[in-house]
């Protein structure tokens, strides 16, 4: 069977455990994830500067990779992101490259290098596809030529999904992880109105925090929302920056 | 002494012509540069022809997507206005259209006085094997009555379907980049909705669902969009920084 075929069959079966419609990214993540030799696949998607919206991950580590690559906001899914080009980070150049990701990533999950597969065709520039890969797994061990088979179904089938759809965009827009994130723009109006700072410096300053306790900036925003987390403690953290 | 054709001087046959649009290239070729070589083609290889031009309809709008000369625009326009005329007929209905002579042309009278008060007696409008919502055709223009043969019914039926294929990747293009936009938008409106539920949480005390429940009541009194709404909130607070700590 080719890869594109195999991958075909991998979906049939995830969508048979995951058959709601906002869980097709988790479900396409799985089957990117089951038919390449890695370890983890997530699927993301870019809008306004600095902002992604993960949709779906094949498992928690793979989700959490993602998180802390938003969290200290660099990383070879966004860099990928930034230049349209696949990147294909081993250890060593994610230590070099994104030294602060390297530390919560080595610090936080066992995943040691990552691919990131900017989507093309129908959703060029709008997202990408994340491989990623414990010990022994390493990037030789995948066939780009695959990992790029792989991406086009994956846009093909989201490109299907997303018609018709109403206002609100397609139901995988409201997939779980989305939602998730979806926390981090609310904490923003937060810090917004409670410290009167710009959104950009609200992002920024959720960032810092959460980086410097050691937490994804999507759990830092949930325990803020709670009440957790008394505003001027993240005010201090601006202070000090 | 018929008049001489405002043609060009040079021979330039049918293979040449298509050779050179084999050579375009569709991803890097607007689809108005790709239709006007096409009409231009058409017109410098097809006997006959003084101007030529391609129509698009869509949505009950025609237009003249690409034109190489006043004739073809004028001649288009008058059969736009008018609602009939062989251009239209053939786009529509998929068949070729032909005035073999205005003079005697019974169908479309009143567009036929206009053809033959500018000076063209015979016209050939070939359809765009075009799917979808667009139709369209290539039009030939040429002063002389009965100015085409078989052989111009062939090489202008090739010429369109070259323009179709113009026509549909562009179309394509479009609803493609209108599908990403219509997902940022999407996204964008969650995410503004977001914010502006963390700033009235903020200011009101209250909790995520009590501060949608305000959003929207507020977009109910007013009948505004959700979105507007929300935008309006972001605004009012992301652009006015008060007690901002110093740097």
């Amino acid at each position: 069977m080719s890869i594109a075929e195999r991958f075909a069959v991998a979906v049939a079966a995830s969508a048979a455990d995951l058959p709601d419609p906002e869980l097709l990214p988790v479900q396409l993540a799985r089957a990117a994830a089951a038919v390449l030799p890695v370890d983890g696949a997530g699927i993301s998607l870019f809008f306004a500067a600095d902002r992604r919206l993960p949709l779906g991950a094949s498992d928690e580590v793979s989700a959490e990779a993602e998180r802390l690559q938003f969290t200290v906001g660099e990383g070879p899914c966004l860099s990928s992101h930034a230049s349209g080009q696949t990147i294909i980070a081993e250890e060593a150049d994610i230590k070099d490259r994104w030294p602060a990701f390297h530390d919560v990533l080595v610090a936080r999950t066992s995943v040691r290098s990552i691919i990131s597969l900017p989507f093309q065709d129908e959703f060029r520039g709008h997202g990408a596809l994340d491989l990623y890969l414990v010990p022994p797994h390493d990037v030789r061990t995948v066939t780009l030529y695959d990992a790029l088979v792989v991406t086009r179904e994956v846009v093909s089938l989201f490109h299907g999904a997303a018609r018709p759809a109403g206002a609100d965009g397609p139901a995988w827009l409201g997939a779980p992880a989305a939602e998730r994130r979806a926390l981090v723009w609310q904490a923003m109006g937060f810090l917004n109105a409670g410290l009167g700072i710009t959104s950009e410096d609200a992002l920024a300053l959720l960032r810092a925090h959460a980086y410097s306790s050691g937490l994804a900036v999507d759990d830092l925003a949930a325990r803020v929302l709670a009440r957790e987390v008394p505003l001027e403690e993240l005010a201090y953290d601006d202070r000090s920056a | 002494m018929s008049p001489t054709p405002r043609r060009s001087p040079e021979p330039f046959d049918v293979r040449a012509a298509f050779a050179e649009l084999g050579r375009l290239s569709f991803a890097d070729t607007s689809m108005d540069a790709m239709l006007l070589r096409i009409a231009e083609l058409a017109k410098r290889v097809t006997p006959g022809v003084v101007e030529a031009s391609v129509t698009l309809v869509s949505r009950h709008k025609a237009t003249s997507a690409a034109f190489t000369g006043p004739l073809s625009v004028q001649l288009d326009e008058s059969q736009y206005s008018r609602g009939e005329g062989p251009c239209l007929e053939a786009a529509v209905g998929q068949e070729i259209q032909e005035i073999t002579d205005a003079r005697e042309e019974t169908r479309w009278p009143g567009h036929a006085r206009e053809c033959v008060a500018r000076g063209s007696l015979s016209s050939m409008s070939v359809p765009l094997p075009v799917k979808e919502s667009v139709h369209g055709a290539l039009n030939l223009y040429a002063t002389e009555a009965h100015a085409f043969g078989d052989q111009a019914k062939a090489v202008a039926t090739e010429f369109a379907s070259y323009a179709a294929i113009a026509v549909q990747n562009r179309q394509l293009y479009d609803s493609t980049r209108e599908l990403a936009e219509h997902l940022d938008t999407a996204m964008r409106t969650r995410a503004v909705i977001e914010q502006a539920k963390g700033i009235l949480m903020s200011q009101r005390r209250c909790d995520a669902a009590e501060a949608f429940n305000l959003l929207a009541a507020a977009s109910q009194r007013s009948n505004r969009k959700l979105r507007d709404i929300a935008q309006a909130i972001v605004d009012g607070v992301d652009g006015t920084p008060r007690d901002r700590p110093g740097p």
